[in-house]
């Protein structure tokens, strides 16, 4: 009965581990192979026509990139700071456990919360409009919780002896922070650094409401700017054309993949020289 | 000096996390407040009729949609995650163990929107031709959900198995145990309360799931009568409507916001008290 | 007799509760290798770092007593620690370089100090790395990662280090330890070349070592000074019953 109950046991176990790799293939497997076709030169470099209809999808692409590169180095630059204080300013405390859980609530707050948040703050009551801008603070402050939680993994990771040898050497607190532990976390911090990339082409909700959904090429940040993933989501549920939904999301899934793959690799050589 | 200032600028960076959050839940108050007084909280709550028109706000359906769609995400995602975990740490060999762990990050990254889709032209049709019914529906909803919340489950019931000092097994085992036997009788009940941790953070997840949910559940507005029923979530109902809401309405869209934020942020505190030492 | 280079007048420590560094008193000469011995735990470490005011650091730290140094009281308020710690240099008992490679690993002190132009860090580096008897080895791989030297040329790449801040005194935490026999001689050998240039204080759980190199030996035992004097003295002829217990590896 009981080698009964552990074969059982065992099967169901290999089944899900097999399973959920079977999962991620299908679904990537599904859009891939529908959409790499409709991934022509043309689709990729000309604008849309007919609503989305006919043409492609250059400037959702330009979109894309523009909000991301605009979100990224603000979280990027906050969040590490953020990190730098945790790990190297301040012994555990009760601000730091305050701080710490705000962390962590901020990462669990959906995105179409944030999707309301950023209309809210920057659309309606700074004015921004919906706007690069907007879409772009709204993404930051989403994606602010991950940098965060990745750089003070990688700075506390740094050995307590460089900072010794760097004091010893008569360099000041900042200076051995700049010079020593943040070359040395690195690939740590840049691997949370792509995880906020990847999440910010990803997202959705949060965009829709922030940054518009106007077909147009962006000129100014407070011009509003269509992305791939909230093209793909007009294109798909208004049934306007199932071959470019499906070639829009074909890109965003590369897109994600590069990104992601980018930063596990990363993280493995972070993990490789600790 | 210069090295004051600096510490100066990281504490401001450090408060920035505070600061966000605070002005998240100020702002979504400050908004939907409005709409709620106006029904009375009571009545928007428990009030089963959503009639924009008439300014009449009940968001019950929406309540029990997402909490129908939730419970059944949990039910299917849940235990698949759980054994996956146990199969990452436990069972699968190394090469495959690695092919397995980035296959969960990937699927994490992938787009909700894609989820959704997929769910749109695969499962909706399935649903609809072998089982009945519109196809939208919560069984349509929960399926994708459960999809989503897997790469959560998984990994933090990963961490909380492999926090458990090795000795735990390794004597389960001496004393006789195959694997799987220490699996159920050592490693799961010792991880528990970081397993439930995963769990209720993938409740949060689903019940915050916005694009995905839109495209399977089929909006209806009543609450839903059968696990193949279309359904309204909360999250859903917000976004539906937010294009070309105005004024009160509006306001009441936020107003389900704030239910809304209060779950996650309620379940968020409840999963870091259960699991707290679980991280490494 | 001339002023002594560092003067440790009535010094206690405190880590928190725990009563580190008794009542020590403790002239130190210029030019001079100075070695410190004595068990593990007596406090040699926490009297080094009191030195170079690397203890600032540690958390519970609490000194009573006064640290001279060329007549001047290294805790006062005035101070700028940072460049009393270029003036007393200190090499770790662990061999770590920075994680950068060779070259920026001695080039850190003067880049710190504000150096910029190439040339003249060039030489810098250079002659520190000659100065520690390494160029040779290493001068066709500066941009090496200096993880990837062995141990004794770490250490020696350590010593290169300081020795680019141009300090006036050097302390050794037990720098051989984990180095080989063939490596160890060559360090001695490299000190006592330098303490003709500098002050030199080596710390060593190793009597023996003690008695090869020192010119000068104090013994500490448990955070008290027990006696200190010239190397051959205290060796064949010790005051005190436990210096000659810990000479004769009795204890230790």
């Amino acid at each position: 009965m009981n080698r009964l109950k552990d074969r059982l046991g065992t099967t169901l176990v290999w089944l899900s581990g097999i399973g959920v790799m079977l999962l991620l293939a299908a679904i990537v497997g599904m859009v891939l192979v529908r959409g790499i076709p409709a991934l022509s030169v043309e689709f990729l470099t000309s604008a849309p026509e007919k609503m989305g209809r006919e043409g492609g999808i250059l400037p959702m692409i330009v979109g894309t990139m523009l909000l991301a590169l605009l979100a990224v180095p603000l979280s990027g630059i906050l969040g590490v700071g953020a990190a730098i204080y945790l790990a190297e300013y301040t012994v555990e405390s009760r601000l730091t456990r305050i701080v710490r859980l705000a962390t962590e609530s901020l990462a669990g707050v959906p995105s179409i919360i944030f999707g309301l948040f950023g209309f809210v703050l920057f659309v309606m009551t700074l004015g921004f409009g919906w706007s690069l801008l907007s879409g772009a603070l709204t993404l930051a402050f989403m994606t602010l919780p991950t940098i965060i939680r990745t750089a003070e993994e990688s700075i506390r990771s740094v050995p307590g002896i460089y900072r010794e040898v760097s004091y010893a050497l008569g360099a000041g607190k900042w200076q051995t922070i700049r010079r020593v532990v943040l070359p040395s976390a690195g690939p740590g911090i840049l691997t949370g650094i792509m995880l906020a990339l990847g999440r910010s082409v990803a997202e959705t909700a949060a965009v829709i409401f922030t940054a518009g959904s106007s077909l147009k090429y962006p000129r100014t940040l407070f011009d509003p700017v269509r992305t791939m993933a909230v093209h793909f989501y007009i294109l798909a549920r208004e049934g306007i054309s199932m071959e470019r939904a499906y070639g829009t999301a074909a890109m965003l899934i590369i897109l994600i993949l590069i990104v992601n793959s980018v930063a596990l690799l990363l993280m493995q050589r972070f993990r490789a020289k600790v | 000096m210069h090295e004051r200032r600096i510490e100066r600028l990281l504490t401001c960076a450090a408060l920035s996390s505070i600061a966000i959050l605070a002005l998240i839940i100020l702002f979504i108050f400050k908004e939907g407040i409005g709409a709620v007084r106006h029904t009375g909280v009571l009545n928007f709550l428990v009030g089963s009729r959503w009639s924009p028109s008439r300014e009449v706000f009940g968001i019950f359906p929406m309540i029990v949609g997402s909490l129908w769609v939730t419970v059944g995400a949990l039910l299917l995602g849940a235990p698949l995650g759980i054994l996956c975990a146990v199969f990452l740490s436990e069972f699968a060999p190394p090469k495959i163990a690695n092919l397995a762990r980035v296959s969960v990050q990937m699927l994490a990254a992938i787009p909700s929107v894609v989820y959704g889709f997929i769910g749109l032209v695969v499962v909706v049709p399935l649903i609809r031709e072998y089982l009945g019914g519109p196809g939208f529906s919560v069984m349509a909803s929960s399926i994708v959900l459960a999809t989503m919340i897997l790469p959560t489950v998984i990994s933090i019931s990963l961490d909380a198995i492999e926090a458990l000092p090795s000795s735990y097994k390794e004597g389960a085992i001496a004393l006789g145990a195959t694997k799987w036997q220490a699996v159920a009788m050592v490693i799961l009940p010792s991880a528990r309360s970081g397993i439930l941790a995963a769990v209720i953070l993938g409740m949060g997840r689903a019940l915050g799931e916005t694009m995905a949910v839109i495209m399977v559940a089929g909006n209806a507005l009543s609450v839903p009568t059968g696990a193949l029923a279309p359904v309204r979530t909360l999250t859903s109902g917000i976004a539906l409507e937010m294009g070309y809401a105005t004024g009160l309405h509006r306001q009441a869209l936020f107003g389900m916001g704030i239910v809304l934020l209060l779950l996650i942020l309620g379940l968020n505190l409840i999963a870091s008290s259960v699991g707290r030492g679980v991280r490494r | 007799m001339a002023e002594p280079k560092i003067s440790i007048q009535n010094l206690d420590v405190y880590y928190g509760s725990l009563h580190a560094l008794r009542a020590v008193n403790l002239d130190i000469p210029s030019n001079c290798l100075f070695t410190m011995m004595g068990p593990t735990g007596s406090g040699k470490t926490t009297l080094m770092r009191t030195l170079n005011r690397l203890n600032d650091t540690v958390a519970g730290f609490r000194k009573q007593g006064s640290v001279i140094v060329d007549g001047m009281d290294v805790y006062a308020p005035s101070v700028d620690v940072p460049s009393i710690r270029r003036r007393i240099g200190m090499v770790f008992a662990v061999t770590t370089p920075l994680p950068l490679s060779i070259y920026e690993n001695v080039a850190y002190g003067p880049r710190l100090k504000g150096m910029k132009h190439k040339e003249a860090i060039d030489e810098v580096v250079q002659a520190c790395l000659e100065r520690a008897l390494l160029w040779e080895e290493i001068k066709d791989r500066l941009s090496d990662p200096a993880s990837r030297l062995s141990g004794g040329q770490q250490q020696r790449l350590s010593l290169a280090r300081i020795l680019a801040l141009e300090p006036e005194v050097i302390l050794l935490d037990e720098p051989c330890s984990g180095l080989d026999p063939v490596s160890t001689s060559r360090l001695e050998e490299l000190l006592r070349q330098l303490c003709r240039t500098y002050t030199i204080i080596l710390v060593t759980h190793n009597p023996l070592q003690a008695a090869r190199v020192g010119q000068l030996t104090a013994f500490l035992y448990m955070g008290e000074l027990v006696e200190v004097g010239p190397t051959a003295q205290i060796f064949t002829s010790p005051k005190h019953q436990k210096t000659e217990d810990y000479v004769l590896g009795r204890f230790g």
